[in-house]
């Protein structure tokens, strides 16, 4: 019987440059950090292209990884803050005209009106999510994309469980606020 | 009764649009902006939920791996030349080992061949040589 190898083992044996233990960690942790950069961009290709991006350079800090936190709290962390800088960086190529692409939506709805209607839908979440502030984002995004608990949330962003509560608590208003208009 | 500011506020709290308590179902029964305000809670769960059901490419593991080790090894960027240059030191080789072994028997016959055209054209009398040996050669017919 195969027995799964312990996480701080494989970021040890990571650490002195074994990639075939990150390779593990990797399979451990891509959906999870795919599901935050689906949080931030709303695109499959996109948010693959930055999960990739974020793993690579996950490898290339590891040694800066001292084990104080979890593996994940700091994997997470490298991750909501590439996607945060992705964001920025879509949102002025979107304001120069340069990222015009049509998402595709998920629905099969035959109808047309009721399709233009969602798509206007998921355009409005996608807008309201987009312009919460940064820290309101990342927790909304760790907590609701990823399910992560408020302490462990706490842990990522490095904030006390209370003032996360409370942050996760202003993005679920200011959204009511921007949904409602 | 539960004000609209209570209800915004229990709303924002709610993390499962499926459990609403009572005083906010009655609540929405009588207020409509406060209903409209669920509902729109509603779509950002689905849209939440849509989002997070996508699963990613498990061959991302694959092209993370392949990007690691290719910046790893730098020195496999050289590879291609290293075997290019390597390939022609070995021909080189090769044509100077061949000529080794046939040098000796070309340079024998090299140096008769130079012997006896040094003898011919830079002799006084080119030729005489050889008309005595024929002349020689015919008296013993």
């Amino acid at each position: 019987m195969q027995t799964n190898p312990k996480e701080s083992d494989l970021v040890q044996q990571a650490q002195a440059g074994q990639t075939e233990a990150f390779s593990v960690l990797v399979d451990r942790y891509r959906q999870k950090v795919f599901q935050t950069c689906m949080g931030f961009l709303h695109n499959t290709d996109d948010a693959e292209d930055l999960t990739q991006e974020i793993f690579v350079k996950a490898w290339n800090a590891l040694n800066s990884f001292d084990g104080r936190a979890a593996f994940s709290t700091w994997l997470y962390r490298i991750a909501v803050n590439k996607a945060i800088n992705q964001t920025r960086r879509n949102m002025l190529r979107s304001f120069t005209g340069i990222n015009d692409e049509v998402t595709e939506s998920g629905y099969s709805d035959d109808d047309a009106e009721s399709k233009l209607m969602r798509s206007e839908q998921r355009e409005q979440i996608k807008g309201a999510v987009n312009r919460l502030k940064t820290k309101q984002k990342k927790a909304f995004v760790l907590f609701y994309y990823q399910e992560l608990s408020l302490m462990e949330v706490a842990a990522v962003l490095e904030m006390s469980p209370k003032a996360t509560e409370s942050l996760i608590f202003r993005a679920r208003k200011k959204l009511q606020s921007l949904l409602s208009r | 009764m539960m004000k609209c500011k209570d209800f915004n506020n229990q709303l924002a709290m709610l993390h499962n649009t499926g459990e609403i308590p009572v005083d906010m179902q009655e609540h929405m029964n009588h207020c409509d902006s406060c209903s409209e305000a669920f509902e729109k809670t509603q779509l950002l769960f689905d849209f939440v939920k849509e989002e997070r059901r996508q699963k990613i490419n498990p061959f991302v593991t694959t092209r993370v791996m392949g990007q690691i080790e290719r910046v790893q090894k730098p020195a496999w960027i050289m590879r291609p030349a290293l075997v290019a240059v390597m390939s022609v030191v070995v021909l080189v080789l090769g044509f100077f080992s061949a000529s080794l072994f046939t040098a000796f028997e070309f340079s024998q016959l090299a140096d008769s061949t130079e012997i006896i055209a040094t003898d011919y054209f830079f002799s006084e009398n080119p030729g005489s040589q050889l008309e005595e040996i024929w002349l020689n050669s015919y008296s013993y017919e």
